[in-house]
């Protein structure tokens, strides 16, 4: 037996072993490092076309706790209104270099965002809400175009997801019209998953990688 | 050889009992109630990867109700659960992507230690990572009472400085192995020649790492080892520890704030603590493979009479470690000059 594991091969492959666990990876540290739970709505202007989304983002305890020790300015261990206000302002004004982490699409070609409004946060149960509601660069008639809008990080550092699909939903919607959300969940390739979980918390791939981990929400409307 | 190859396999075993037994208890604890990543039919390694990344979350999450826990008075038990996810932690996220490891294997691969020194950096690296991240927030949160994002920034400074250490270390790696090979070629002096025995030859003020011939394997009984020990020992080992632990671990970081926003910084640093504990333990473990399949190598090489080609075979082996490391630092650094994440 001792003589069978005597032989070249057997360091070979014990080199192999240790060279795998030095500089490969697993996961540990992988993408994403904070979870948003959010409620997504596609807001109706008057006209019956879609003019905005709405979005409300529940942070995780710990994320909440970080932010917490940021704007707790009194030391009550309790966030302040005035700094948490100031603070979705400024996490706004941030979010707008990085297209506000939301993507819509007309037809399949991308739509901007023409402004971002209503700031506002406040911590519950220990969990952060932070609401906003993202302009469109045009108003969309989901009749006539297919509508879709995701929002999601695009760097994965933070997971946003639907935590079911009531959480999409329409505001506003004409009556009669039948317009409803329907919530396609990601199903990302194995090469993504990998890629994102060899990420710790301190690296990126760029902004390529939230896209296929994000829940895409189609809104459509069927008048008959 | 014999004794050699039945304790690296011994040590791969316990290295997968301890990540199954990570596994388990992660999987025991309590359910996230935030929605987790949903991969279809997850198979192979990515199914894998997705599983232990899921664990991340379930980390932070175990580590959040167990200070709300502790705050409300259930001691004992919270405090264990504390102090254990630390450890399994530490065991988990060691093992998984990261420079340190890939520092020490390339060290204890290209040259001889015992396993005593092959201990002491593991242990060393460890503890360091644990201590540096409570320092930090220690210092800036517990005493200087600043936001947790000045914390971060700090973090980020230290880690910055950790990378470029980390391609120093590597840069010195590949030198070693320029000399080497010069002095095999006949292109530096004899003198320089002359296996390290002497100290004076080592007092060059920088890091100091060095390349022996694997017949040097045996250069502890050489005429003044205690010197040689002296001379190159400490200097060497404490760049490659700085390397290797001078970046706080996130999840140590992320327990610490926690922890001194809730008043329970005793708690805090204790399950940080156990979290070096378990990194040790994996990093200890990398450390004796890496050297045990050194010296099978060395031995191996020895009895097929290699002598001369086991030499190259080790300059290559030192120079492509080194220039792994080398870039390995290099990206790290660069990765850590991205823009920041607009939520951080």
């Amino acid at each position: 037996m001792i003589r069978v594991m005597n032989t070249p091969a057997l360091a070979m492959a014990a080199s192999a072993v240790l060279a795998a666990l030095a500089f490969s990876s697993a996961p540990a540290g992988a993408h994403p490092h904070a979870w948003v739970d959010q409620e997504t709505a596609a807001v109706f202007g008057a006209d019956g076309r879609i003019e905005r989304v709405r979005v409300s983002w529940h942070f995780d305890e710990a994320y909440t706790a970080f932010i917490v020790q940021d704007t707790d300015a009194d030391g009550d261990g309790a966030a302040d209104s005035d700094a948490l206000a100031r603070m979705a302002e400024e996490t706004l004004q941030r979010l707008a270099e990085f297209g506000y982490f939301a993507e819509a699409w007309a037809d399949e070609a991308e739509i901007g965002w023409s402004s971002a409004i209503d700031p506002a946060a406040a911590v519950t149960e220990d969990r952060l809400r932070l609401d906003f509601t993202l302009v469109l660069a045009r108003p969309v008639d989901p009749v006539a175009e297919s509508f879709v809008y995701a929002v999601f990080d695009p760097t994965y550092w933070i997971e946003m997801r639907h935590p079911d699909a009531a959480a999409a939903t329409v505001e506003n919607a004409p009556e009669g019209a039948g317009c409803e959300t329907r919530l396609d969940v990601p199903d990302p390739d194995e090469e993504w998953v990998a890629l994102a979980s060899l990420l710790d918390s301190t690296q990126t791939a760029g902004d390529d990688l939230g896209i296929h981990f994000a829940d895409r929400v189609a809104v459509t409307c069927d008048a008959s | 050889m014999r004794r050699v190859v039945i304790r690296g396999t011994g040590v791969a075993g316990s290295l997968g009992l301890l990540l199954a037994l990570a596994g388990a208890a992660a999987a025991a604890g309590s359910a996230s109630p935030l929605a987790a990543p949903t991969v279809d039919g997850p198979s192979g390694t990515a199914g894998l990867i997705a599983w232990l990344s899921e664990r991340q979350q379930v980390f932070q999450q175990t580590v959040v109700d167990a200070l709300k826990e502790l705050r409300a008075g259930a001691a004992p038990r919270a405090f264990a659960v504390l102090v254990g996810a630390g450890f399994l932690y530490g065991v988990v996220h060691a093992a998984g992507p990261g420079h340190g490891k890939a520092i020490v294997s390339s060290y204890l691969l290209t040259h001889p230690a015992d396993r005593r020194r092959a201990l002491v950096i593991a242990a060393a690296a460890a503890l360091l990572q644990g201590l540096v991240a409570i320092a930090l927030v220690g210092g800036m949160i517990g005493l200087l009472d600043l936001a947790a994002r000045q914390t971060r920034d700090a973090a980020r400074w230290v880690e910055i400085a950790s990378f470029g250490l980390v391609a120093a270390v590597g840069l010195a790696l590949l030198a070693r192995a320029i000399v080497r090979a010069s002095a095999r070629l006949g292109w530096w002096s004899s003198a320089s020649n002359a296996r390290g025995a002497h100290p004076h030859a080592h007092r060059h003020g920088h890091i100091h790492i060095h390349i022996h011939q694997p017949d040097d394997e045996h250069a502890c009984c050489g005429p003044d080892p205690a010197a040689v020990a002296d001379a190159r020992g400490p200097i060497a080992v404490a760049g490659l520890v700085l390397a290797c632990g001078l970046r706080p671990c996130t999840g140590a970081i992320l327990v610490l704030v926690l922890a001194f926003a809730m008043d329970l910084a005793a708690a805090g640093i204790a399950s940080v603590l156990a979290m070096s504990v378990g990194t040790g333990l994996t990093v200890a473990a990398v450390a004796l493979g890496s050297r045990a399949v050194r010296s099978g190598a060395v031995t191996l090489s020895g009895r097929l009479g290699l002598g001369p080609a086991a030499a190259w075979t080790g300059i290559a082996a030192t120079a492509v470690g080194g220039l792994l490391v080398t870039l390995t630092g290099a990206l790290l650094l660069a990765a850590a000059f991205q823009p920041r994440h607009p939520l951080l």
